[in-house]
């Protein structure tokens, strides 16, 4: 435990000073409603819709729409620790800010472990992202530690918090190869049995292998249980 | 349009809110605790570490519970609403429990579900009102007791084709007592 939190620690120093350095910086939010619904102990399955929008750029605030994401997962649950899920996403861009749309294929394994009230998620990821002129092929790995603020069980109107790291790889036929990493912090209330609200932020460091673009995302997100 | 739906979001989660059971787990101070059970934990060994005290409510019911370390294993110290010890847990791993206890029980699992996983493994001293409360605590402690363990065992069983979180009581011999299902409660976060 002290050894992760050395390490986000000492990250958190190392993006401030990156920060500071740095001049192609964007600030960007991203507000998402997700549905949940569990059909047996095997099976649930994840609706979410997500939009995407600038608030900072070109060193100035600015509000303008970017994308709409439709995302949904189907999670079969191995057993108490393990899950796969095969996701389906389409991104809507080219009629709000011009972009590509996007069709995202995902597969997904994900293990947790839990200490105490500390619980630790690793996730693997493979997506194939289909865009208009190319597909892009992204594997990533993600470390998320949860844990309730107040106790060693969640209770109704009590708050927890999730932080993550997660690195990106990314390739394709007509683009280098590309790296990405990303640290979230993200504070929840669990408002009802059914419902939980989150608040927080991710900062991402996009294709730092090539030319480094950093982001600063501020998330905010309503979770239903159905 | 989205403020609509969070409003409506919003009424439906207070609905769900006032139709919950009142159960709660908090983290409090030694001060709020019951002044018997505060003398209990000031007779605790000075090696105790990472102590923290928890009340629980359940509708009208309050329990208190005190967790620490103490040389490497996990305990957990419950008190009643009036401050009289209740049972002292200590987290174990399956595969440390006597061959024979552990024999018996993972018979039982085997013999009644089709699939199990343990998730977690403690054991139980009951308080025995013989004893003097500091006594008690210490003796377990030193390993010096008398008092046979029973098995507090949480675990995944499959059931009629569904898994079910269940909690397991087994006796000093690893017999079968109860159960009782463990709600999952709604810690899933989207992220998983």
């Amino acid at each position: 435990m002290s050894y992760t939190r050395y390490l986000l620690y000492a990250f958190t120093c190392f993006v401030g000073i990156q920060s500071s350095a740095q001049s192609n910086f964007e600030g960007l939010g991203e507000s998402g409603f997700a549905l949940n619904k569990r059909f047996s102990s095997h099976y649930k399955f994840n609706f979410a819709l997500r939009s995407r929008y600038y608030m900072y750029q070109d060193d100035a605030l600015s509000f303008e729409n970017r994308q709409l994401d439709f995302v949904h997962f189907s999670t079969l649950n191995l057993d108490y620790n393990n899950a796969l899920s095969l996701g389906v996403q389409y991104r809507l861009r080219a009629s709000i800010d011009g972009g590509s749309n996007e069709l995202r294929l995902t597969q997904q394994f994900n293990y947790t472990k839990s200490n105490q009230a500390l619980r630790f998620g690793h996730r693997f990821r493979f997506e194939q992202r289909i865009l208009d002129e190319l597909t892009i092929f992204r594997s990533r790995y993600r470390l998320a530690l949860d844990f309730p603020l107040n106790g060693e069980k969640l209770d109704i109107g009590e708050a927890y918090l999730i932080t993550s790291m997660e690195g990106l790889l990314s390739i394709g036929a007509k683009i280098k190869p590309e790296l990405d990493h990303r640290t979230t912090s993200q504070i929840g209330w669990l408002i009802s049995e059914t419902l939980k609200l989150q608040l927080g932020l991710e900062y991402r460091f996009e294709a730092f292998n090539i030319k480094t673009e950093e982001r600063l995302f501020l998330l905010t997100s309503a979770i239903l249980k159905i | 349009m989205r403020l609509d739906v969070l409003l409506i979001l919003l009424c439906f989660g207070q609905l769900a809110l006032s139709q919950t059971k009142n159960e709660k787990e908090e983290r409090i101070l030694l001060s709020e605790f019951p002044v018997a059970a505060q003398k209990v934990i000031e007779t605790l060994p000075k090696h105790c570490k990472r102590i923290n005290f928890y009340k629980e409510t359940d509708g009208q019911k309050h329990s208190f519970e005190a967790k620490f370390k103490y040389k490497g294993k996990r305990y957990s110290l419950e008190f009643s609403n009036k401050g009289i010890i209740e049972d002292l847990e200590v987290l174990t791993k399956f595969k440390t429990l006597d061959e024979g206890k552990s024999a018996a029980i993972k018979n039982y699992f085997k013999s009644s579900f089709k699939k199990h996983k343990l998730i977690k493994v403690q054991k139980q001293y009951i308080f025995n009102p013989q004893f003097e409360s500091s006594e008690f605590v210490n003796q377990i402690l030193s390993q010096k007791t008398s008092i046979a363990p029973k098995f507090e065992i949480i675990a995944e069983v499959k059931v009629d084709k569904q898994r079910e979180l269940r909690e397991f009581e087994f006796d000093s011999e690893g017999t079968f007592i109860s159960f009782r299902i463990v709600n999952q409660t709604s810690y899933e976060h989207v992220l998983y």
